[in-house]
């Protein structure tokens, strides 16, 4: 009988596999990791500094104005992550239309390609006072964000009173978004 | 004794049955005992009863909205429909649990009903049984030991707490069963594997006992990952039929594996070649579904919608995987070389039927490689340095996209070339009009859109050159060029089911192919906001919004929008979107109204608003969405028409069939003639 090494290249990446799988659920009950990391929620929390290279009307991306929320402080804002390529994106656009008449909203675009993003403000309009590009996911990431779209409303003291999670739609605007906004003195 | 308490008592019965079943085939496999493999016989068909019983009780419970039992409390709620208290059963972790072994064991009593007809074969098949009453021994153990559904209560609720409103939807109280009978299904593939992994032996016979198992599993699969993708596509009211998701992710790895499996099973049957290939690709079809329960279920990664987020549970997988998969992998790497006996000393040429299996063999597992990497690739690179990224539809579609597309290439082709060595004069008959059709098929699509981009374009070029692949084959069926019209319909009559079963199949993929270009490039989306009696021109139709109502559903109430779609040629249909608020479940759903057709769909989603401010409403046109599922069914069609006997369905007797080299194929095949 023939033994051959190669035959337990299988078992060899299945066993990689259960280790890094073992690695991530043995932390979870360590407590040193949790998959509410990734995707945790800021609801309560102070949002922290993020700048990011920002999108410009011409599509362009500009390191020199970016979006930089320790501008925004002492305002009140809201923040949309969104990309050309999610579906619920396009879906929730009228309602953060309506969104941004209450309050400025900055977008956050997500592993997108500029000509694509400029498209789709073109076809849905642009809502958004300023615009920051996240190429590789990391900005989004530190604010908790798990899947597009996502929108959190920021009092001005830094303190983020509502996370939302997919889509905005118009049972929002008359819900838990109207009672954030009403918390923070504005009316829609 | 309250009713649960059976359920629970027969579950553990069920339990001692399958550690029977397994001792007693694995002994009876080893010695031929006649008196073990009866044993064992038995067992496995109890097993199965005890186990059904179990189901139904909790059935019943669920039925009866018996809130004394925590998990019909947790999951049910009294003012619920029928069909959803029963879909309910499955709604949940323990419950889904439950539904696997129920699956589990039935297959289990389906090969134990073959066992005593076998006389070659037994021996692979008592092993089978066996190791498939050692999965029946872990998951029934993991259901009592850390997920028992026949929890009581001793504080009575008034009620339940409902089901969320969002899985209230026939699409998705048929998807876990269907999914999990193309899951479970693979078991029995990987039993075989394992089988003749202790056996040495990997041949004709053992792929001939296989085949039709895996077959069953793969069209189960198909159809389960197709009605989950409906169901999101018309439930959600995003306008996606697939987002990448982990959930979803872990459905296809599995598909890919299966279906790859499915091809060199068939090499193996007819040439005695991949032995060592088809056993894994057996394990790791059902490993990956495995691992894809895990990932569901364990909390592991974020997923929109994971089951629990259980890390203690997800240990208990895990630590089952590991024995499950890691136990015959091991196996597997020590025994692999001893499979290939008895192989064909000419190894098969370049231009040959093999050759081409092998490519869309690799390519199958690469591209499920690459989704498995893609899905776990945050997990790694954190523990590598703790990093934390995200992977997203970008990723997949750049990935996945063009190893599919490279499959599509070779496909349609590979059915035409011989086994051993293809000759290329008598394949370029064949290939030459296809191309021909595909061009010219192109050119006009071409004229007619403007701007077409080069995806599409290549997206639907390959979906019409997999179809004239079809076409071609049916011709070759049919006597080839000369023979067509003499004897053709006859001989397409008399045509091996597995032969026919592949073409339909790959009929389906061309038709889904298509399907996918369809939605993919010629989609359009408008957005507006109305008043009543406003009119939107999207597309070729016009929409008229008529009006806006409160109306009252069995367990819900609703907002209803009615939209009048008038076409070019006055034709109105009235579309209705509803948004549903479930006050139990304090949650609420979109309804979107759909107008499905051959050529598409009109999608038509209410957005809320008011009087004053207008009433949002989004409408899509989503271009041959419908061959998706088309194709879907297709392939499921397909590969239930090829669990068919090989042999040609004309009898014996007949002069022109009786050639041996028949159920090889290329007896019929234009060179060869």
């Amino acid at each position: 009988m023939k033994i051959r090494l190669a035959f337990f290249v299988p078992v060899i990446i299945f066993l990689l596999f259960v280790v890094v799988s073992f690695w991530g659920l043995y932390a979870i009950t360590t407590g040193q990791r949790s998959t509410s990391d990734i995707g945790f929620s800021m609801q309560g929390q102070t949002i922290p500094d993020i700048a990011l290279a920002s999108l410009d009307q011409h599509g362009q991306i500009n390191a020199n104005a970016p979006l930089d929320l320790a501008d925004w402080q002492g305002k009140a804002y809201a923040i949309n992550v969104w990309a050309s390529w999610c579906p619920p994106c396009r879906a929730e656009a009228p309602a953060i239309h309506q969104l941004s008449k209450s309050l400025p909203v900055l977008g956050i675009n997500q592993r997108d390609k500029p000509q694509d993003a400029m498209a789709f403000l073109d076809q849905f309009g642009n809502p958004y006072q300023q615009i920051g590009v996240d190429p590789d996911g990391k900005a989004s990431i530190a604010i908790g964000v798990q899947a597009l779209p996502e929108t959190l409303i920021i009092a001005p003291d830094g303190r983020v009173i509502l996370h939302h999670r997919g889509p905005v739609f118009a049972n929002e605007l008359h819900g838990s978004i109207r009672d954030a906004l009403n918390s923070l003195g504005i009316d829609q | 004794m309250h009713l649960t308490e059976i359920g629970h008592f027969a579950l553990s019965l069920a339990l001692a049955l399958a550690i029977i079943q397994s001792i007693m085939l694995f002994r009876g496999a080893r010695s031929g005992d006649q008196a073990s493999i009866k044993l064992g016989w038995l067992s496995a068909h109890l097993t199965f009863i005890l186990v059904a019983a179990s189901f139904v009780i909790l059935t019943i419970a669920f039925v009866q909205s018996d809130f004394s039992v925590a998990l019909v409390a947790a999951h049910s709620h009294s003012l619920k429909p029928l069909l959803y208290k029963i879909s309910g059963v499955w709604g949940n972790h323990e419950g889904s649990l439950l539904l696997w072994v129920l699956i589990l064991t039935l297959f289990g009593a389906l090969m134990a009903s073959r066992l005593k007809r076998l006389t070659d074969g037994q021996s692979t098949m008592s092993y089978a049984l066996s190791v498939q009453g050692m999965i029946v021994i872990a998951f029934i153990g993991l259901i009592l030991f850390t997920s028992n559904p026949f929890e009581r209560l001793t504080s009575l609720p008034d009620d339940g707490n409902g089901l969320n409103p969002i899985l209230q939807d026939p699409g998705l109280a048929f998807h876990p069963p269907m999914l999990y009978l193309g899951y479970v299904g693979l078991s029995v593939g990987f039993a075989f594997a394992v089988a003749a992994l202790i056996e040495g032996r990997a041949d004709a016979n053992w792929a001939k006992l296989a085949r039709r198992w895996v077959l069953i599993a793969w069209s189960a699969l198909t159809a389960g990952i197709a009605l989950g993708s409906w169901w999101a596509y018309y439930e959600l009211g995003w306008g996606g039929w697939w987002f990448w998701d982990p959930v979803e992710n872990a459905s296809l790895m599995p598909w890919l594996v299966a279906t790859a499996l499915i091809h060199s099973l068939n090499v193996v049957e007819k040439r005695n070649l991949f032995h060592s290939w088809t056993v894994l690709m057996a394990i790791l079809a059902f490993g990956l579904s495995l691992i894809g329960t895990f990932i569901v279920r364990s909390g592991l990664l974020t997923s929109v919608h994971a089951f629990t987020n259980d890390p203690a549970r997800g240990l208990v997988i895990l630590v089952i995987i590991l024995i499950a998969i890691g136990v015959p992998l091991l196996l597997f790497g020590w025994r692999a070389g001893t499979l290939a006996r008895d192989q064909d000393i000419s190894s098969p040429a370049l231009l040959s039927r093999e050759t081409a299996l092998q490519a869309n063999n690799l390519l199958l597992v690469v591209t499920s490689a690459t989704v498995l990497v893609g899905t776990l690739y945050p997990l790694i690179i954190e523990a590598v340095n703790g990093a934390r990224i995200s992977v997203g539809a970008p990723f997949f579609e750049a990935s996945v996209g063009p190893l599919l597309g490279l499959m599509l290439i070779v496909m349609p082709v590979a059915p035409l070339l011989a086994w051993r060595q293809a000759r290329g004069k008598t394949i370029t008959p064949y290939v030459i009009p296809m191309l021909f059709v595909t061009v010219v098929a192109g050119a006009i699509i071409f004229m007619l859109i403007n701007d077409i981009s080069i995806y599409a374009m290549a997206t639907l070029g390959l979906g019409i050159w997999v179809m004239t692949g079809v076409l071609a084959d049916i011709v070759a069926i049919m006597g080839g060029r000369n023979k067509i019209f003499h004897s053709g319909f006859k001989r397409l009559m008399g045509a091996s089911l597995p032969r026919l079963g592949m073409n339909v199949a790959h009929l389906g993929v061309a038709v889904f192919t298509i399907g996918i270009a369809g939605v993919s490039f010629f989609d359009s989306e408008t957005i507006t906001r109305m008043q009543i009696g406003d009119s939107q021109i999207s597309g070729n139709n016009t929409f008229t919004l008529a009006k806006v109502e409160p109306i009252a559903g069995p367990n819900y109430t609703a907002t209803a929008a009615t939209v009048i779609m008038t076409d070019e040629s006055d034709n109105q249909t009235i579309l209705t979107s509803e948004i549903r608020r479930f006050p139990v479940a304090r949650s609420q759903t979109t309804e979107a109204a759909i107008k499905s057709g051959f050529l598409g769909d009109v999608y038509v989603v209410y957005g809320g608003g008011t009087a004053a401010d207008g009433f949002v409403i989004r409408i899509y046109q989503k271009p041959l969405i419908t061959w998706i599922w088309g194709g879907a069914g297709l392939m499921m069609l397909g590969g239930l028409l090829a669990m068919g006997s090989g042999g040609s369905r004309v009898s014996r007797g007949s002069k022109q069939h009786s050639d041996p080299q028949r159920n090889n194929e290329p007896a019929n095949r234009p060179m060869e003639g």
